[in-house]
Protein backbone atom coordinates (compact mmCIF):
# COMPACT_ATOMS: atom_id res chain seq x y z
CA UNK A 1 0.00 0.00 0.00
CA UNK A 2 0.92 3.75 -0.68
CA UNK A 3 -0.20 6.86 -0.37
CA UNK A 4 0.07 10.33 -2.36
CA UNK A 5 -1.07 13.38 -1.76
CA UNK A 6 -0.75 16.50 -3.56
CA UNK A 7 -1.14 18.74 -0.49
CA UNK A 8 -0.97 21.97 -2.88
CA UNK A 9 -4.17 20.75 -4.11
CA UNK A 10 -5.61 18.42 -1.22
CA UNK A 11 -9.12 20.24 0.77
CA UNK A 12 -8.16 21.70 4.70
CA UNK A 13 -10.74 20.64 7.37
CA UNK A 14 -11.06 21.77 10.27
CA UNK A 15 -8.72 19.83 13.15
CA UNK A 16 -11.05 18.85 15.74
CA UNK A 17 -8.38 18.38 18.10
CA UNK A 18 -7.60 22.15 18.37
CA UNK A 19 -9.83 25.13 18.03
CA UNK A 20 -9.00 27.32 14.90
CA UNK A 21 -6.33 24.97 13.12
CA UNK A 22 -7.40 23.40 9.92
CA UNK A 23 -5.11 20.07 8.78
CA UNK A 24 -4.55 17.82 5.84
CA UNK A 25 -4.19 14.25 6.40
CA UNK A 26 -1.43 12.80 4.92
CA UNK A 27 -1.34 9.59 6.72
CA UNK A 28 -3.38 7.41 9.77
CA UNK A 29 -1.96 4.58 11.20
CA UNK A 30 -4.99 3.05 12.70
CA UNK A 31 -3.50 0.69 14.85
CA UNK A 32 -1.36 3.09 16.90
CA UNK A 33 -3.72 5.71 16.07
CA UNK A 34 -0.41 7.88 14.69
CA UNK A 35 -0.89 10.58 11.89
CA UNK A 36 1.20 12.50 9.60
CA UNK A 37 -1.02 15.57 8.82
CA UNK A 38 -0.19 19.33 7.75
CA UNK A 39 -1.16 21.55 10.09
CA UNK A 40 -2.74 25.73 8.79
CA UNK A 41 -2.24 27.77 12.33
CA UNK A 42 -4.31 31.04 10.92
CA UNK A 43 -2.52 34.70 11.71
CA UNK A 44 -3.22 35.80 15.36
CA UNK A 45 -4.17 32.53 16.26
CA UNK A 46 -3.91 31.76 20.24
CA UNK A 47 -6.69 33.02 21.85
CA UNK A 48 -8.96 29.65 20.62
CA UNK A 49 -7.07 28.03 23.29
CA UNK A 50 -5.32 30.77 25.88
CA UNK A 51 -8.87 32.99 26.37
CA UNK A 52 -5.92 35.18 28.11
CA UNK A 53 -4.43 32.45 30.37
CA UNK A 54 -1.17 30.86 29.70
CA UNK A 55 -1.52 27.17 28.90
CA UNK A 56 1.13 24.45 29.17
CA UNK A 57 1.50 20.80 29.02
CA UNK A 58 3.38 17.60 28.49
CA UNK A 59 2.47 14.42 26.98
CA UNK A 60 3.10 10.89 29.08
CA UNK A 61 4.11 8.72 25.45
CA UNK A 62 3.75 10.54 22.53
CA UNK A 63 6.65 11.78 21.02
CA UNK A 64 5.70 14.45 18.59
CA UNK A 65 8.08 15.71 15.28
CA UNK A 66 7.20 18.77 12.96
CA UNK A 67 8.75 20.69 10.01
CA UNK A 68 8.03 24.38 9.62
CA UNK A 69 6.87 24.89 6.31
CA UNK A 70 5.29 28.09 5.80
CA UNK A 71 5.21 31.13 7.73
CA UNK A 72 5.86 32.43 11.84
CA UNK A 73 4.89 30.31 15.00
CA UNK A 74 5.88 31.75 18.51
CA UNK A 75 5.58 28.61 21.07
CA UNK A 76 7.17 28.23 24.42
CA UNK A 77 9.33 25.89 26.15
CA UNK A 78 9.49 25.16 29.82
CA UNK A 79 12.71 23.69 31.71
CA UNK A 80 10.26 22.42 34.60
CA UNK A 81 7.32 23.84 36.38
CA UNK A 82 8.57 26.71 38.05
CA UNK A 83 9.79 28.39 34.78
CA UNK A 84 7.18 30.32 34.81
CA UNK A 85 8.11 32.22 32.29
CA UNK A 86 9.01 29.88 29.62
CA UNK A 87 11.86 30.64 26.59
CA UNK A 88 9.64 31.47 23.50
CA UNK A 89 10.88 30.15 19.99
CA UNK A 90 9.31 31.42 16.79
CA UNK A 91 9.38 28.54 14.44
CA UNK A 92 9.88 29.71 11.61
CA UNK A 93 10.54 27.88 7.53
CA UNK A 94 12.71 25.18 8.14
CA UNK A 95 12.80 25.04 11.92
CA UNK A 96 12.22 21.01 13.02
CA UNK A 97 10.95 19.66 16.04
CA UNK A 98 11.79 16.91 17.77
CA UNK A 99 9.10 16.49 21.05
CA UNK A 100 9.73 13.48 23.26
CA UNK A 101 7.50 12.61 25.62
CA UNK A 102 7.34 14.18 28.83
CA UNK A 103 8.17 17.54 27.23
CA UNK A 104 6.55 20.95 28.83
CA UNK A 105 5.47 23.36 26.05
CA UNK A 106 2.65 25.77 25.63
CA UNK A 107 1.61 29.20 25.42
CA UNK A 108 1.50 32.69 26.80
CA UNK A 109 -0.41 35.58 25.85
CA UNK A 110 0.89 37.82 24.05
CA UNK A 111 3.19 37.35 20.76
CA UNK A 112 0.82 35.34 18.00
CA UNK A 113 1.38 34.40 14.33
CA UNK A 114 1.18 37.12 12.24
CA UNK A 115 1.05 35.91 8.76
CA UNK A 116 0.22 32.36 9.81
CA UNK A 117 1.65 28.80 9.44
CA UNK A 118 2.00 25.99 7.81
CA UNK A 119 3.29 22.71 9.76
CA UNK A 120 3.76 19.23 8.61
CA UNK A 121 3.54 17.28 12.10
CA UNK A 122 3.85 13.77 12.64
CA UNK A 123 3.50 11.98 16.16
CA UNK A 124 3.60 7.90 17.43
CA UNK A 125 0.09 8.32 18.96
CA UNK A 126 -3.15 9.71 20.44
CA UNK A 127 -4.31 12.15 22.79
CA UNK A 128 -1.25 14.89 22.26
CA UNK A 129 -4.15 17.66 21.11
CA UNK A 130 -6.18 19.17 23.58
CA UNK A 131 -9.62 18.42 21.99
CA UNK A 132 -8.51 14.91 21.35
CA UNK A 133 -10.91 12.21 22.40
CA UNK A 134 -7.91 10.43 24.39
CA UNK A 135 -6.16 13.88 25.74
CA UNK A 136 -7.29 13.66 29.17
CA UNK A 137 -5.18 10.00 29.50
CA UNK A 138 -2.10 11.50 27.14
CA UNK A 139 -1.71 15.19 28.09
CA UNK A 140 -1.35 16.40 31.47
CA UNK A 141 -1.90 20.09 32.14
CA UNK A 142 0.92 22.01 34.36
CA UNK A 143 -0.61 25.03 36.12
CA UNK A 144 1.02 28.37 36.53
CA UNK A 145 1.15 29.71 40.35
CA UNK A 146 1.36 28.20 43.55
CA UNK A 147 0.40 25.08 42.89
CA UNK A 148 3.29 24.37 40.05
CA UNK A 149 6.45 24.95 42.59
CA UNK A 150 4.89 21.64 44.23
CA UNK A 151 5.43 19.98 41.14
CA UNK A 152 9.17 18.09 41.13
CA UNK A 153 8.83 16.24 38.02
CA UNK A 154 11.92 16.05 35.60
CA UNK A 155 11.29 17.30 32.21
CA UNK A 156 12.85 16.13 29.01
CA UNK A 157 13.65 19.00 27.00
CA UNK A 158 12.28 19.00 23.28
CA UNK A 159 15.03 19.53 20.28
CA UNK A 160 14.21 22.62 17.76
CA UNK A 161 16.26 24.08 15.73
CA UNK A 162 16.47 26.26 12.17
CA UNK A 163 17.86 23.20 10.04
CA UNK A 164 18.98 25.67 7.68
CA UNK A 165 21.61 26.31 10.24
CA UNK A 166 22.88 23.19 9.87
CA UNK A 167 25.75 21.92 7.58
CA UNK A 168 24.84 19.46 4.53
CA UNK A 169 27.19 16.46 4.47
CA UNK A 170 28.35 13.93 1.67
CA UNK A 171 25.80 11.14 1.01
CA UNK A 172 26.62 7.96 0.08
CA UNK A 173 25.34 8.61 -3.36
CA UNK A 174 28.11 10.76 -4.91
CA UNK A 175 27.14 14.60 -5.56
CA UNK A 176 24.07 14.24 -3.29
CA UNK A 177 23.66 15.44 0.30
CA UNK A 178 22.00 15.20 3.45
CA UNK A 179 21.13 16.55 6.74
CA UNK A 180 20.46 14.34 9.74
CA UNK A 181 17.51 16.02 11.63
CA UNK A 182 17.42 13.17 14.42
CA UNK A 183 18.01 10.06 14.82
CA UNK A 184 15.81 6.71 15.91
CA UNK A 185 14.33 6.64 19.04
CA UNK A 186 10.94 6.89 21.28
CA UNK A 187 9.14 5.01 18.33
CA UNK A 188 10.03 7.63 15.26
CA UNK A 189 12.04 6.88 12.79
CA UNK A 190 15.91 8.41 11.45
CA UNK A 191 14.05 11.57 9.82
CA UNK A 192 16.46 13.56 7.23
CA UNK A 193 16.88 16.54 4.35
CA UNK A 194 18.57 14.94 1.33
CA UNK A 195 19.56 17.41 -1.76
CA UNK A 196 19.31 15.87 -5.12
CA UNK A 197 21.31 17.35 -7.43
CA UNK A 198 19.75 18.19 -10.83
CA UNK A 199 20.00 15.28 -13.56
CA UNK A 200 22.01 12.88 -11.06
CA UNK A 201 21.81 9.54 -11.07
CA UNK A 202 20.68 6.90 -7.77
CA UNK A 203 23.10 4.82 -6.15
CA UNK A 204 21.04 1.60 -6.23
CA UNK A 205 17.98 0.99 -7.98
CA UNK A 206 15.14 0.16 -4.61
CA UNK A 207 15.07 2.80 -1.80
CA UNK A 208 16.74 0.97 1.02
CA UNK A 209 14.00 1.95 3.89
CA UNK A 210 14.70 1.21 7.63
CA UNK A 211 13.43 -1.48 9.18
CA UNK A 212 9.79 -0.06 9.88
CA UNK A 213 6.13 -0.72 8.81
CA UNK A 214 5.75 2.69 7.14
CA UNK A 215 8.44 4.99 5.24
CA UNK A 216 7.44 8.29 3.28
CA UNK A 217 9.39 11.36 1.48
CA UNK A 218 8.00 14.84 1.47
CA UNK A 219 9.11 17.51 -1.20
CA UNK A 220 10.44 20.56 -0.12
CA UNK A 221 11.44 21.98 -3.61
CA UNK A 222 12.15 21.38 -6.65
CA UNK A 223 11.04 17.87 -8.54
CA UNK A 224 10.97 14.08 -8.30
CA UNK A 225 10.32 10.77 -10.06
CA UNK A 226 9.87 7.55 -8.03
CA UNK A 227 7.54 4.49 -8.91
CA UNK A 228 6.02 2.05 -7.02
CA UNK A 229 5.01 -1.47 -9.44
CA UNK A 230 3.81 0.25 -12.52
CA UNK A 231 2.87 3.41 -11.20
CA UNK A 232 5.20 6.21 -11.80
CA UNK A 233 4.77 9.60 -9.59
CA UNK A 234 6.47 12.78 -10.51
CA UNK A 235 6.43 14.44 -7.26
CA UNK A 236 6.54 18.33 -7.07
CA UNK A 237 6.78 21.22 -4.17
CA UNK A 238 4.80 20.15 -1.38
CA UNK A 239 3.98 16.37 -2.24
CA UNK A 240 3.60 14.00 -0.01
CA UNK A 241 4.21 9.66 -1.02
CA UNK A 242 4.56 7.22 1.82
CA UNK A 243 4.44 3.23 1.53
CA UNK A 244 4.43 0.40 3.39
CA UNK A 245 7.28 -2.00 3.97
CA UNK A 246 5.96 -4.70 1.53
CA UNK A 247 5.83 -2.02 -1.11
CA UNK A 248 8.88 0.37 -0.99
CA UNK A 249 9.77 2.47 -4.45
CA UNK A 250 12.00 2.65 -6.88
CA UNK A 251 13.86 4.52 -9.35
CA UNK A 252 12.19 5.30 -13.29
CA UNK A 253 14.79 4.27 -16.05
CA UNK A 254 14.81 8.60 -16.22
CA UNK A 255 16.97 10.55 -14.20
CA UNK A 256 14.99 11.02 -10.57
CA UNK A 257 15.49 15.05 -10.73
CA UNK A 258 15.27 17.14 -13.77
CA UNK A 259 16.20 20.59 -11.86
CA UNK A 260 17.22 19.15 -8.39
CA UNK A 261 14.73 19.02 -5.14
CA UNK A 262 15.55 18.95 -1.69
CA UNK A 263 12.87 16.25 0.33
CA UNK A 264 12.48 15.27 3.60
CA UNK A 265 12.89 11.25 3.97
CA UNK A 266 11.47 9.21 6.84
CA UNK A 267 12.44 5.42 7.65
CA UNK A 268 14.68 6.07 4.69
CA UNK A 269 17.51 7.95 3.04
CA UNK A 270 16.68 7.23 -0.47
CA UNK B 1 22.81 48.03 -6.15
CA UNK B 2 19.64 47.76 -3.43
CA UNK B 3 19.29 44.31 -1.99
CA UNK B 4 16.74 43.49 0.10
CA UNK B 5 15.32 40.83 2.28
CA UNK B 6 12.13 40.52 1.66
CA UNK B 7 11.43 38.51 5.07
CA UNK B 8 13.10 41.55 7.15
CA UNK B 9 10.01 43.77 5.86
CA UNK B 10 6.70 43.96 8.02
CA UNK B 11 3.40 43.58 5.97
CA UNK B 12 1.39 46.65 5.67
CA UNK B 13 -2.48 47.13 4.48
CA UNK B 14 -2.73 47.79 0.98
CA UNK B 15 -4.37 51.05 0.66
CA UNK B 16 -6.60 50.13 -2.11
CA UNK B 17 -6.99 47.08 -2.18
CA UNK B 18 -9.28 46.00 1.40
CA UNK B 19 -8.32 43.46 3.70
CA UNK B 20 -4.93 42.66 1.81
CA UNK B 21 -1.42 43.57 3.31
CA UNK B 22 1.44 44.12 1.21
CA UNK B 23 5.45 44.94 0.94
CA UNK B 24 6.06 47.89 -1.36
CA UNK B 25 9.59 46.69 -3.05
CA UNK B 26 9.89 49.58 -5.81
CA UNK B 27 8.08 52.12 -8.14
CA UNK B 28 8.71 52.91 -11.44
CA UNK B 29 9.11 56.51 -11.06
CA UNK B 30 7.94 56.96 -14.72
CA UNK B 31 5.01 54.67 -15.33
CA UNK B 32 4.31 54.19 -11.95
CA UNK B 33 4.47 50.78 -11.73
CA UNK B 34 4.69 48.36 -8.75
CA UNK B 35 7.06 45.72 -7.60
CA UNK B 36 5.69 44.01 -4.49
CA UNK B 37 4.91 41.07 -1.99
CA UNK B 38 1.11 40.94 -1.31
CA UNK B 39 -0.44 38.92 1.46
CA UNK B 40 -3.79 37.97 1.54
CA UNK B 41 -5.00 36.61 4.74
CA UNK B 42 -7.33 33.77 4.96
CA UNK B 43 -10.84 33.93 4.36
CA UNK B 44 -10.41 36.74 2.24
CA UNK B 45 -13.46 37.00 -0.56
CA UNK B 46 -16.31 39.11 -1.04
CA UNK B 47 -16.98 39.92 2.43
CA UNK B 48 -13.80 42.32 2.62
CA UNK B 49 -15.27 44.08 -0.24
CA UNK B 50 -18.30 44.66 1.68
CA UNK B 51 -20.46 41.51 0.64
CA UNK B 52 -20.67 43.38 -2.73
CA UNK B 53 -19.89 41.27 -6.05
CA UNK B 54 -16.53 43.60 -8.29
CA UNK B 55 -15.19 42.82 -11.75
CA UNK B 56 -13.37 45.51 -13.37
CA UNK B 57 -10.34 45.35 -16.46
CA UNK B 58 -7.19 47.41 -16.79
CA UNK B 59 -6.89 50.23 -19.50
CA UNK B 60 -3.33 49.92 -20.47
CA UNK B 61 -1.46 48.28 -17.59
CA UNK B 62 -0.68 44.58 -17.65
CA UNK B 63 -0.08 42.49 -14.13
CA UNK B 64 1.97 39.58 -13.68
CA UNK B 65 2.94 37.52 -10.53
CA UNK B 66 4.25 34.35 -9.25
CA UNK B 67 2.25 32.89 -5.98
CA UNK B 68 4.50 31.71 -3.57
CA UNK B 69 2.48 30.40 -0.86
CA UNK B 70 -1.35 29.12 -0.51
CA UNK B 71 -4.63 29.20 -2.31
CA UNK B 72 -6.29 32.26 -3.70
CA UNK B 73 -10.10 32.10 -5.53
CA UNK B 74 -10.21 34.63 -8.18
CA UNK B 75 -12.98 34.90 -10.89
CA UNK B 76 -11.89 35.11 -14.90
CA UNK B 77 -14.43 36.63 -17.47
CA UNK B 78 -14.09 35.68 -20.95
CA UNK B 79 -16.42 38.74 -22.11
CA UNK B 80 -18.37 40.82 -19.87
CA UNK B 81 -21.50 38.46 -20.83
CA UNK B 82 -19.51 35.84 -18.95
CA UNK B 83 -21.61 35.96 -15.37
CA UNK B 84 -21.04 34.46 -13.57
CA UNK B 85 -17.36 33.83 -14.11
CA UNK B 86 -15.32 31.31 -13.97
CA UNK B 87 -13.24 30.73 -10.62
CA UNK B 88 -9.72 30.08 -10.52
CA UNK B 89 -8.33 28.71 -7.51
CA UNK B 90 -4.43 30.05 -7.84
CA UNK B 91 -1.94 28.06 -5.87
CA UNK B 92 1.90 28.25 -4.93
CA UNK B 93 3.95 28.11 -7.79
CA UNK B 94 1.43 29.72 -10.21
CA UNK B 95 2.63 32.16 -12.65
CA UNK B 96 0.02 34.53 -13.52
CA UNK B 97 0.15 37.17 -17.17
CA UNK B 98 -2.73 39.85 -16.83
CA UNK B 99 -2.77 41.91 -19.99
CA UNK B 100 -4.51 44.80 -19.96
CA UNK B 101 -8.41 44.44 -20.89
CA UNK B 102 -8.38 41.79 -18.92
CA UNK B 103 -12.26 41.24 -17.29
CA UNK B 104 -11.29 39.80 -13.76
CA UNK B 105 -13.10 39.75 -9.85
CA UNK B 106 -14.56 38.56 -6.92
CA UNK B 107 -18.03 37.22 -7.00
CA UNK B 108 -19.65 35.19 -3.75
CA UNK B 109 -18.22 31.74 -3.26
CA UNK B 110 -14.82 30.23 -1.99
CA UNK B 111 -12.28 32.06 0.17
CA UNK B 112 -8.34 31.70 0.79
CA UNK B 113 -8.54 28.18 2.87
CA UNK B 114 -5.04 29.47 4.13
CA UNK B 115 -4.08 33.09 2.56
CA UNK B 116 -1.52 33.38 -0.46
CA UNK B 117 1.16 35.19 -1.03
CA UNK B 118 2.06 36.69 -4.45
CA UNK B 119 5.28 38.78 -5.88
CA UNK B 120 3.12 40.93 -8.18
CA UNK B 121 4.58 43.55 -10.70
CA UNK B 122 2.50 45.90 -13.00
CA UNK B 123 3.76 48.56 -15.80
CA UNK B 124 1.39 51.00 -14.61
CA UNK B 125 -0.19 52.37 -11.20
CA UNK B 126 -3.86 52.43 -10.37
CA UNK B 127 -4.66 48.86 -10.64
CA UNK B 128 -6.42 48.30 -6.91
CA UNK B 129 -10.16 48.12 -6.99
CA UNK B 130 -9.81 51.35 -4.95
CA UNK B 131 -7.81 53.42 -6.75
CA UNK B 132 -9.81 55.50 -8.46
CA UNK B 133 -8.66 57.28 -11.52
CA UNK B 134 -9.37 56.30 -15.08
CA UNK B 135 -7.21 53.10 -15.16
CA UNK B 136 -9.67 51.28 -13.94
CA UNK B 137 -13.46 50.25 -15.69
CA UNK B 138 -15.48 48.29 -13.74
CA UNK B 139 -17.64 46.15 -15.47
CA UNK B 140 -21.19 45.49 -13.88
CA UNK B 141 -22.82 42.10 -13.84
CA UNK B 142 -25.91 43.00 -15.36
CA UNK B 143 -27.91 45.80 -17.57
CA UNK B 144 -26.13 46.88 -20.91
CA UNK B 145 -23.21 44.73 -21.19
CA UNK B 146 -22.89 45.14 -25.23
CA UNK B 147 -21.96 48.63 -24.27
CA UNK B 148 -18.50 47.03 -23.00
CA UNK B 149 -17.32 45.98 -26.29
CA UNK B 150 -16.11 42.30 -26.83
CA UNK B 151 -12.36 43.21 -27.64
CA UNK B 152 -10.96 41.27 -24.49
CA UNK B 153 -8.40 39.75 -23.80
CA UNK B 154 -7.21 36.48 -21.69
CA UNK B 155 -5.18 35.99 -18.83
CA UNK B 156 -2.63 33.36 -18.45
CA UNK B 157 -1.78 31.21 -16.05
CA UNK B 158 1.24 28.46 -15.50
CA UNK B 159 1.45 26.20 -12.86
CA UNK B 160 5.54 26.72 -12.75
CA UNK B 161 5.97 23.93 -10.25
CA UNK B 162 4.77 21.63 -13.13
CA UNK B 163 6.54 22.87 -15.92
CA UNK B 164 9.62 21.31 -16.91
CA UNK B 165 13.25 22.88 -16.98
CA UNK B 166 15.07 23.10 -19.90
CA UNK B 167 18.61 23.22 -21.06
CA UNK B 168 19.59 27.19 -21.01
CA UNK B 169 19.66 29.19 -23.68
CA UNK B 170 22.53 31.55 -22.94
CA UNK B 171 24.06 30.09 -19.76
CA UNK B 172 25.75 26.85 -20.22
CA UNK B 173 24.80 25.14 -16.99
CA UNK B 174 21.88 26.81 -16.21
CA UNK B 175 18.32 25.47 -16.67
CA UNK B 176 15.65 27.77 -16.99
CA UNK B 177 11.38 27.85 -17.36
CA UNK B 178 9.97 29.97 -20.17
CA UNK B 179 7.01 31.54 -18.53
CA UNK B 180 5.53 33.41 -21.26
CA UNK B 181 4.98 33.09 -24.68
CA UNK B 182 7.94 32.68 -26.23
CA UNK B 183 7.24 35.66 -28.81
CA UNK B 184 6.52 38.49 -25.91
CA UNK B 185 8.67 41.32 -25.95
CA UNK B 186 9.05 41.29 -22.29
CA UNK B 187 9.44 37.61 -21.66
CA UNK B 188 8.91 36.24 -17.66
CA UNK B 189 11.83 33.16 -16.71
CA UNK B 190 12.75 31.13 -14.22
CA UNK B 191 16.36 30.40 -13.92
CA UNK B 192 18.04 27.52 -12.50
CA UNK B 193 21.65 28.35 -11.29
CA UNK B 194 22.97 25.16 -9.88
CA UNK B 195 24.94 24.12 -6.94
CA UNK B 196 28.96 24.34 -7.69
CA UNK B 197 27.99 26.04 -11.23
CA UNK B 198 30.95 27.99 -12.23
CA UNK B 199 31.18 29.99 -15.71
CA UNK B 200 33.26 28.31 -18.12
CA UNK B 201 35.14 31.44 -19.05
CA UNK B 202 35.77 32.18 -15.17
CA UNK B 203 33.88 35.08 -14.98
CA UNK B 204 30.54 36.51 -16.28
CA UNK B 205 28.46 39.37 -16.31
CA UNK B 206 25.28 40.71 -17.57
CA UNK B 207 24.99 43.25 -20.60
CA UNK B 208 24.58 46.50 -18.03
CA UNK B 209 21.75 49.00 -19.37
CA UNK B 210 21.38 52.79 -18.46
CA UNK B 211 18.33 52.14 -16.72
CA UNK B 212 17.29 50.25 -13.03
CA UNK B 213 16.32 46.40 -12.96
CA UNK B 214 15.27 43.95 -10.65
CA UNK B 215 15.27 40.19 -9.96
CA UNK B 216 13.53 38.23 -7.38
CA UNK B 217 14.76 34.97 -5.45
CA UNK B 218 12.39 32.06 -5.70
CA UNK B 219 14.24 29.44 -4.25
CA UNK B 220 17.50 28.18 -2.40
CA UNK B 221 20.72 31.00 -1.96
CA UNK B 222 24.21 31.33 -3.14
CA UNK B 223 26.69 34.40 -4.13
CA UNK B 224 26.66 36.17 -7.43
CA UNK B 225 28.79 39.80 -7.92
CA UNK B 226 27.25 43.56 -8.59
CA UNK B 227 29.68 45.42 -11.10
CA UNK B 228 29.54 49.09 -10.72
CA UNK B 229 31.70 51.26 -12.79
CA UNK B 230 34.35 51.56 -9.81
CA UNK B 231 33.89 49.07 -7.50
CA UNK B 232 32.79 45.24 -7.70
CA UNK B 233 31.53 43.19 -4.73
CA UNK B 234 30.19 39.54 -3.63
CA UNK B 235 26.58 39.88 -2.84
CA UNK B 236 24.82 36.57 -1.07
CA UNK B 237 20.75 36.29 -1.93
CA UNK B 238 18.82 33.71 -0.68
CA UNK B 239 14.89 32.99 -1.16
CA UNK B 240 13.42 36.16 -0.54
CA UNK B 241 15.90 38.50 -1.55
CA UNK B 242 14.83 41.39 -3.72
CA UNK B 243 17.92 42.92 -6.33
CA UNK B 244 17.41 46.02 -7.91
CA UNK B 245 20.29 46.77 -10.26
CA UNK B 246 21.07 50.41 -10.59
CA UNK B 247 21.95 52.09 -14.33
CA UNK B 248 25.42 50.63 -15.32
CA UNK B 249 25.52 48.22 -12.68
CA UNK B 250 25.49 44.61 -13.89
CA UNK B 251 25.22 41.21 -12.52
CA UNK B 252 27.54 38.50 -13.16
CA UNK B 253 29.19 35.51 -11.31
CA UNK B 254 33.04 34.46 -10.81
CA UNK B 255 34.06 31.56 -9.98
CA UNK B 256 32.66 28.40 -8.49
CA UNK B 257 29.50 29.72 -6.14
CA UNK B 258 29.31 28.89 -2.52
CA UNK B 259 25.77 26.77 -2.49
CA UNK B 260 24.56 23.50 -1.55
CA UNK B 261 20.91 23.13 -3.39
CA UNK B 262 22.09 26.64 -5.82
CA UNK B 263 18.81 28.52 -6.44
CA UNK B 264 16.23 29.72 -8.61
CA UNK B 265 15.77 33.58 -10.47
CA UNK B 266 12.50 35.47 -11.32
CA UNK B 267 13.28 37.71 -13.87
CA UNK B 268 11.04 39.93 -15.74
CA UNK B 269 13.75 41.83 -17.48
CA UNK B 270 15.99 42.30 -20.29
CA UNK B 271 19.67 43.38 -19.36
CA UNK B 272 20.03 41.37 -15.72
CA UNK B 273 21.29 37.94 -17.01
CA UNK B 274 24.62 37.60 -18.90
CA UNK B 275 24.04 36.23 -22.49
CA UNK B 276 26.33 34.03 -24.40
CA UNK B 277 28.50 36.66 -25.72
CA UNK B 278 28.93 38.50 -22.75
CA UNK B 279 32.82 37.71 -21.63
CA UNK B 280 33.93 39.01 -18.05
Amino acid sequence: MHTLVDARLAPWEPDPGIPGFKQQILHEDVVRESVIKRWHVPPGWGDEILQGQPHRHFHRSVTERSYQLFGDFPHWEFENAADETGTMLTFRPGYFMDRPPGSLHGLMPGEVSKSGSIILYWNTGPGASVNDPKAAEETIDVPFGPEARLIRQQFEAATIFDSATHPWTSSKTAGWKTKLLAAAGNEQPAISLIAVPLDATPASKIIQSDPVDYSWIYVLNGDLQLAIGDEVFDLVEDCFLGWDSDSPPRWTKGLPSNGGCVVLCSGHAL
Amino acid sequence: MRQIDTSDIPWKPEPDIPGMLYKPLRTDPDTGGEVLARFIPPGWGIAALGEKPMRHYHRTVSERSLQVHGDFPHWEYRDAHHVPGECVVKRKGWFMDRPPRCIHGIEDGPVSQVGAISFYWSSGGGTGVESGGRENVEVKFSGDLDAYGDDFTQVRYVDTLRLSWQSHPNIAGWKWKLLTEPDVQDPVALHLVPPGWRPDSGAIYGPGADMARWLYVVQGEGDAWVRGEKDLHKIRVKEGTFLELGAGETLGWEGSMESATGYVILCAMAGVLPNATNGP
